[in-house]
């Protein structure tokens, strides 16, 4: 499996090299440069729409964005280009997200992180805990799932999501705070053993 | 691997009982970014390479804007060189006597006296007269002068005689 989830300080310089081979048309330096996001994309995709193959969509249509702006001579260097990259698939997942709700069928809620095909008992602790993990992602309000994503799936700065959601630093600490606070409590509440699907979906 | 990929020096003051459930999240994510098979980044370049071909050349006629100066550059000399020609052809046609407001067409016999550019047909026809009679002439002499080749070849001294055959 690529690992090339490098923090964006080290990668910064390269980055800003391999923003301005891209925007040249330098095939290698796009390769390079989805190597680095990709899979970063995806998983914020992949967070909301529990689809493989729609998450996988999502990130081919940001990333044909981002190309198609380089064609366009739209993207201007500024070190923002995360912020950029993150705000253009924040806004296809919303997108994506509204359009299921539009076609949605009524479902059973414990259906939702797209576990129903395994049977429980091959479920390893891990996977359990995974799954833990999305229910109480899912029970958050959208704005605090948001900074989440974008937090840990994505792996932006505070200041850069500060600057996507377009608030001051210390709201975005808090509300990440917040959620963090809620996902515990959530799991805690999973965890007792009593009423476990009542209480665990929002 | 670690999990977070989000600055790693960056301090969020997450709370210590919250520390716990922060590297949770993180190893979500991972599990998240792991999920798709590796195959992803490929299509993904795939999808999106006809864009970025596109971007090669877009980009680069804007930050060549001097290609527009060439364009116009080309048409001025074009221009120029039109106006030149015209111009010359003007002057080459108007020098027996540009018909302007400010000329009065001098009559023939006045350009015929000074002459220079008129043709005198008595005078160049009597020089042609001349030249063929001179021509003659000199043909005439050259002709006497020639001996027939075949004469020259066959009966001079060393040559061969017209019956001998070729060895």
């Amino acid at each position: 499996m690529p690992d090339r989830l490098e923090t964006p300080a080290s990668a910064a310089h390269e980055v800003v090299e391999l923003l301005a081979r891209s925007a040249r048309g330098d095939e290698s330096a796009w390769r390079e440069l989805i190597a680095l996001y990709g899979r970063r994309v995806f998983a914020m995709a992949r967070s909301r729409c529990r689809r493989d193959d729609v998450a996988e969509e999502i990130t081919q249509s940001v990333f044909v964005t981002v190309a198609t702006k380089f064609a366009g001579g739209e993207y201007t260097e500024q070190g923002r280009f995360e912020s950029w990259l993150f705000r253009i698939t924040m806004n296809r997942v919303r997108d994506e997200v509204r359009r299921q709700q539009r076609q949605a069928v009524p479902t059973d809620p414990a259906g939702l992180g797209g576990a129903t095909t395994v049977p429980v008992e091959s479920i390893r602790s891990d996977e359990k805990e995974i799954r833990a993990l999305r229910e109480a992602l899912e029970a958050l309000a959208e704005a605090d799932r948001e900074v989440i994503e974008l937090r840990h799936h994505a792996g932006m700065s505070f200041n850069q999501i500060a600057h996507i959601l377009s608030e001051p630093v210390g709201t975005v600490l808090a509300r990440h705070h917040r959620a963090l606070r809620k996902m515990k409590d959530h799991i805690e509440s999973m965890n007792d053993g009593s009423g476990r699907r009542e209480r665990g979906i929002a | 691997m670690t999990n977070n990929i989000y600055p790693s020096n960056e301090h969020d003051h997450t709370p210590p009982d919250l520390l716990e459930m922060r590297d949770a999240v993180d190893r979500l994510a991972g599990s998240e970014r792991l999920a798709a098979d590796a195959g992803l980044e490929a299509r993904v370049f795939r999808s999106s390479l006809p864009a970025l071909r596109s971007a090669g050349g877009a980009p680069r006629a804007i930050r060549f804007p001097s290609a527009g100066w060439w364009r116009l550059a080309a048409g001025v000399a074009l221009l120029a060189g039109v106006g030149l020609m015209v111009s010359m052809w003007l002057t080459s046609r108007a020098t027996p006597g540009v018909w302007t407001a400010a000329t009065t067409p001098a009559p023939i016999a006045e350009n015929t006296a000074n002459g220079d550019d008129t043709i005198d047909t008595d005078r160049l026809r009597d020089e042609l007269d001349d030249f063929l009679a001179s021509y003659d002439a000199v043909e005439r002499a050259d002709l006497a002068d020639s001996t027939p080749m075949t004469q020259t070849f066959w009966d001079s001294d060393g040559g061969l005689s017209s019956e001998e055959p070729i060895q």
